[in-house]
């Protein structure tokens, strides 16, 4: 009896500890990606600004599908939810100099195993930035 | 059994040298982005008289304040103290040191210590001029007396440098722990 549940045991901990190692390596890879691809696209809209909020989304999409295509990354462009938005800005339309803003890139927990339910919480990453274009240079 | 095992401790190897470089990564972003906000605090009198010069403490006031924003670290002192979500765990400590108007052509080198209460920098020596902006060299030498040179960086304009030192503790305690030194460089913003 004693020899039955010890071989049930480790067969358990066999299996659960690989695919547990596997799945947080996947988090924890999806994690860098995002925070590597947010700190690129921060930077973007930092030297590239805008003449409006539509034309900044418009060229941060475009920016991010370029980057998505470029490198080898695991991130998928469809499960990708982006917002941008202004906190402080000089103007209402032109997004330049010293203007501050906030991305926000969220995307689901990359599952490949039910087995650990309560880790599925999507990835969310928040930065704010400082726009360096001057109002002439749009 | 055995096999396991090794491979196990192979993994963990692997991971926590992984996990290391992530966090490198994102220190570095996080320094990159909040020096590039507190380099936006240009003295605005100086600037009508043609002089571009940065504000030090409304500088480091931004610095703090984007550390915040992005990392979740906050200013204790001469350390950033990370909370619950941010990415490393361990107060990372840095000292800062601004490149005039007058000096950011020439070739600088920095080198820092750390000591008990923190980063100094013990010596800045000038270098030759150059027409494009200088070479900034630093020279980091930790508490057990190690001497880690960094890859040198270029200025472009008067700028304010950044040194920030990574101490991680091991995903395992049998592991070695990582130091790591990270330097950051931004123009002024005018």
């Amino acid at each position: 009896m004693g020899q039955l549940i010890t071989t049930i045991l480790s067969v358990i901990v066999l299996l659960f500890v690989p695919v547990g190692i596997v799945q947080l390596h996947i988090v924890a890879q999806m994690r860098a990606e995002l925070h590597e691809l947010s700190f690129a696209t921060v930077k973007f809209i930092s030297n590239h600004g805008g003449r409006s909020e539509a034309e900044v989304l418009e060229s941060t999409r475009a920016f991010i599908e370029m980057e998505l295509a470029s490198k080898r990354y695991e991130l998928k462009e469809d499960e990708l939810k982006l917002a941008v938005s202004r906190t402080k800005a000089a103007d209402e339309q032109l997004w330049s100099h010293e203007d501050e803003f906030t991305l926000r890139m969220e995307m689901p927990f990359p599952r490949m195993t039910e087995l650990f339910p309560e880790w599925d919480k999507p990835i969310v990453i928040v930065r704010t930035g400082t726009i360096n274009v001057m109002d002439y240079d749009l | 059994m055995t096999m396991l095992l090794f491979f196990l401790l192979i993994g963990l190897f692997v991971t926590d040298s992984d996990l290391a470089v992530q966090k490198k990564a994102e220190m570095k972003a996080l320094l990159e982005l909040a020096n590039h906000h507190a380099t936006f605090a240009v003295d605005q009198e100086l600037k009508t008289e043609g002089i571009i010069e940065l504000t030090e403490a409304e500088a480091m006031a931004k610095f703090d304040q984007r550390m915040l924003d992005n990392g979740g670290y906050e200013r204790v002192e001469d350390a950033y103290v990370p909370s619950a979500n941010s990415v490393t765990s361990a107060p990372v400590s840095f000292v800062h040191y601004y490149v005039g108007f007058q000096d950011w052509r020439k070739d600088l080198h920095l080198f820092v210590r750390q000591r008990q209460e923190g980063l100094a920098i013990e010596k800045a020596e000038d270098g030759p001029e150059r027409t494009a902006g200088g070479e900034l060299r630093v020279t980091f030498t930790t508490a057990s007396g190690e001497e880690l040179q960094l890859a040198p960086k270029k200025m472009v304009g008067p700028s304010l440098v950044v040194v920030a030192f990574l101490e991680e503790p091991p995903l395992v305690p049998f592991l070695p722990g990582h130091a790591i030194p990270i330097v950051s460089v931004e123009e002024v913003k005018w």
